[in-house]
């Protein structure tokens, strides 16, 4: 879960309906369950606390799901797929059974003309059963539990990749292991034993078990001498749960803090790839050919913050991305922006002509911003500069386009080498991908203040 | 139990009609019938050192389709994988035959790409080099043509006809509107273009759909101005509304499939010149009995091949000839034609990662497999 920044659920435009959080967060909180002991099973009021904690997940998923500027109620937007649909759109190309991707593409036709309509059903359909189960009554709760199982059966089908039958999926996604914990939930509440005999659970009937019964209130519960019996008496099956419910607290709580914060996508773009790496080394030198057909040394730029990237202007995913990255930056950036230097080097030696780079900065908007150098040359030229900054190009075969890794560099006024920013968006759509630009701009004005 | 149950009865009704809403609204107008069924990029370029080919595979479409090349050398018997290296080929390949065993391709935009990279070999796939990139090809198979001196024609997405001279940029020719304005459509009331080629003689040609029925729009540039181009078309079809498939250079000529009507009365016939367009030669109508065509493919000495919707293929052997009905096609997701010389025709049907290739003797009654490639495709690359 950590390792997907939390299943992405706070990054914009994932939601529920992808799997975010992926399925491995309702196979910890399976875990977590099952590790309970025995005679937390014995009442209904497990079932009623999986039902609530359900209920509340969901109706937060609702309001992500209705959020403003997450896009998920356009259908088509600008001639393009909203998020919904563009993400419907991609889990249809996920290499599965033709008869379930042809499932998918048809719904994500379907999203992309009704984009309005399919959110709101979502978003009633997950608030009202998010209600349902945050009020647990069991007349309230069967109906919900049906309505539950018919949304994950539909999303599962219509919206999520089955991967695991292509070969790239590594788990059936989370609209299973969802339904079957709701279902588990349900059967708590109604399958539980009416009531324990006192003979059957010895230990509860001493008096050293005041205030741990069942029946008795929270409040008593919470007294110290309480708790202390509660840990002093907690078997390893609720160590291990304790532990694992902490483990995703621990986890949720600052992503979910991180959307509040201003610097949010700084947060979020470290959750998916890791701090940046500090160095401070003399950058290493190099003179290429910019978009205008100069030559640009990189000594030419001392005195300016660079922030260096490495595209492939022949790129279809990533490249693009990054540029809109750097762009925003500038943009972020303001005033100072003319004291700092956006500049990126063309990965890829065979489309390696200044008409490449040229109709890469008009593709991306970047023929007009005048902090904007795509520098170009010979593969002799760039080879030794790939080597330099231990970018790593492979050709791919069967028409893939270059492989090569994503990162970003800071480099100093003096020309120093002071940052190091794995820039590899992540998995998902444009729209899913992580901001690099708050992550790009903040260390560039931390250079020139301390400056 | 009855407040639950008006509960869930509200909710159900609620669902039912944001469901109604859902399915009333309005969807976008559909052109009508068989003519708005685009043709297919997957198509085979003879020339006289190879014949390529270009075959979708992968996924049915979207990120996880990759576009092949493929290459027979003349007078081999095995195919195999050129594909361009260091690009995505989502988009399509639009091929442009070079002299020798060369080839110039074109990469359509796909996903974040709006523009199309140019690529060509001279050596069968050995070395790849890059030509200025054009803005984004059309989705026709005939939008990129190269003329007999190496300079190309490009029709892009807009309707916009560049070229660009050996060693040189692109420069603007014309466009639809502009070309659409000239004496030479008038005839033709020419509603759009669907195909760039250059004749024998190296000057650019332009196809397309004319509005006014029982025209063919073809026109050819020289001197500085358009000229009509157009073959005199047989009165049968003088009431046919007529689009322009596929234009192409091939060594015994310009050849252009047209296709003349729409739905089950449609017919498709091939039209050759030797001449730049003053003089054509045309095959026998063929009646597509509610099918239409699927990719067409060319070759050498002007046969034409022909997939259709209903798995089956056609092929005309040349000037004169009449259609001749292929065994059915063999299995695959696509089926792509290619004719090397000697009356043979091949039969590329990919699946996934694997190409069958199967072969039409000239007496044969079926298909036999010659040969299958195994191509690596990575998927999510493009992702």
């Amino acid at each position: 879960m950590f390792g997907e920044s939390f299943g992405g659920i706070f990054a914009p435009g994932l939601t529920w309906l992808f799997g975010a959080p992926g399925a491995a967060l309702a196979y910890c909180a399976a875990g977590a369950l099952i590790a309970l002991p025995e005679r937390s099973w014995r009442t209904p009021r497990l079932g009623r606390v999986i039902l609530a904690g359900l209920g509340l997940f969901l109706a937060g998923m609702a309001v992500l799901q209705a959020w403003p500027g997450r896009g998920f109620w356009q259908g088509i937007s600008g001639g393009q797929p909203g998020t919904l649909a563009g993400m419907v759109q991609t889990m249809a190309q996920t290499s599965q059974p033709r008869v379930i991707s042809d499932l998918v593409s048809g719904f994500g036709v379907f999203t992309g003309r009704h984009g309005f309509a399919v959110n709101l059903v979502a978003v009633v359909a997950l608030g009202v059963i998010g209600v349902a189960f945050i009020l647990g009554r069991r007349t309230v709760t069967r109906p919900a539990l049906a309505a539950f199982l018919a949304l994950c059966l539909a999303d599962w089908v219509l919206v999520e990749d089955m991967g695991i039958f292509g070969g790239l999926g590594t788990d059936p996604n989370s609209m299973i292991p969802m339904a079957l914990l709701a279902a588990g939930g349900y059967l708590a509440v109604t399958r539980a034993p009416a009531a324990v005999p006192a003979a059957a659970e010895p230990a509860a009937a001493g008096p050293d078990t005041i205030g741990t019964g069942p029946g008795v209130s929270w409040r008593e519960r919470l007294r110290p001498a309480a708790v202390r019996q509660s840990v002093a008496t907690a078997s390893l099956g609720t160590m291990i749960s304790a532990g694992a419910i902490a483990v995703i607290l621990l986890g949720a709580a600052p992503m979910a803090a991180a959307q509040a914060s201003p610097a949010a996508s700084t947060i979020l773009a470290q959750a998916v790839d890791g701090a940046s790496v500090p160095v401070d080394i003399p950058a290493p030198g190099f003179t290429l050919t910019d978009q205008h057909g100069r030559q640009v040394p990189l000594s030419g730029l001392r005195g300016k913050v660079v922030l260096l990237t490495f595209l492939d202007p022949v790129c279809v995913t990533d490249c693009p991305l990054i540029a809109q990255e750097f762009r925003q930056a500038g943009q972020l950036l303001g005033g100072n922006a003319r004291r700092v230097e956006l500049v990126a080097v063309d990965v890829n030696p065979l489309y390696n002509e200044v008409a490449y780079t040229q109709a890469f900065d008009r593709q991306e908007g970047l023929a007009s911003v005048p902090e904007w150098l795509y520098l170009t040359g010979s593969p002799g030229r760039l080879r030794p500069v790939y080597r330099a900054y231990g970018v790593a190009s492979q050709t791919a075969p069967g028409g893939a386009m270059l492989a090569h890794n994503d990162v970003a560099f800071v480099i100093d006024q003096a020309g120093h080498l002071r940052q190091e920013l794995n820039f590899d968006p992540g998995p998902g759509t444009a729209a899913t991908k992580s901001s690099f630009a708050a992550e790009l701009a903040d260390a560039a004005t931390g250079l020139l203040g301390a400056s | 139990m009855k407040a639950p149950r008006r509960a869930v009865g509200a909710l159900a009704l609620a669902v039912a009609i944001l469901a109604a809403g859902c399915g009333s609204a309005s969807r976008p107008a559909q052109a009508g019938g068989s003519s708005a069924v685009p043709l297919s990029l997957a198509t085979a370029v003879t020339g006289p050192g190879a014949i390529w080919a270009a075959v979708p595979m992968g996924a049915a479409s979207g990120a996880n389709q990759f576009w092949q090349l493929f290459m027979l050398p003349a007078g081999a018997a095995r195919w195999s994988l050129q594909t361009p290296p260091d690009i995505a080929t989502n988009g399509a390949l639009i091929l442009a035959g070079q002299a020798g065993q060369g080839i110039t391709v074109g990469e359509r935009p796909s996903l974040s790409l709006t523009f199309s990279a140019i690529t060509t070999t001279r050596n069968g796939g050995r070395t790849w080099a890059t030509l200025p990139p054009a803005s984004g090809l059309a989705d026709v198979p005939d939008a990129l043509a190269a003329a007999p001196d190496g300079g190309l024609i490009a029709l892009g997405g807009s309707q916009q006809v560049t070229i660009a001279r050996p060693g040189g940029g692109w420069t603007t020719l014309t466009t639809r509107r502009a070309l659409a304005a000239t004496p030479a459509t008038r005839a033709c009331a020419l509603t759009g273009l669907t195909a760039a080629a250059y004749t024998a003689a190296g000057s650019p040609m332009m196809a397309g759909t004319c509005g006014r029925a029982g025209t063919a729009g073809i026109f050819s540039y020289a001197g500085g101005t358009w000229h009509q181009a157009t073959p005199l078309l047989p009165a049968s079809l003088a009431g046919q509304h007529v689009r322009v498939l596929r234009l192409a250079r091939t060594g015994a000529g310009d050849v252009a499939l047209l296709q003349a009507g729409t739905g089950p009365s449609a017919t498709l016939l091939a039209a050759w010149t030797s001449d730049g367009g003053q003089r054509w030669r045309l095959s026998p109508a063929f009646r597509l009995g509610g099918a239409y065509a699927e990719s067409v493919s060319f070759g050498d000495s002007g046969a034409t091949a022909v997939v259709l919707s209903s798995h089956r293929g056609e092929t005309l052997a040349g000037p004169g000839a009449p259609w001749r009905a292929l065994p059915p096609l063999p299995a695959g997701r696509t089926v792509t034609l290619a004719l090397p010389a000697g009356e043979t025709t091949d039969a590329l049907a990919a699946t996934g990662g694997s190409l069958t290739v199967w072969q039409l003797r000239p007496s044969a009654a079926a298909w036999a497999r010659t040969q299958a490639i195994k191509v690596p495709i990575q998927y999510g690359s493009s992702s």
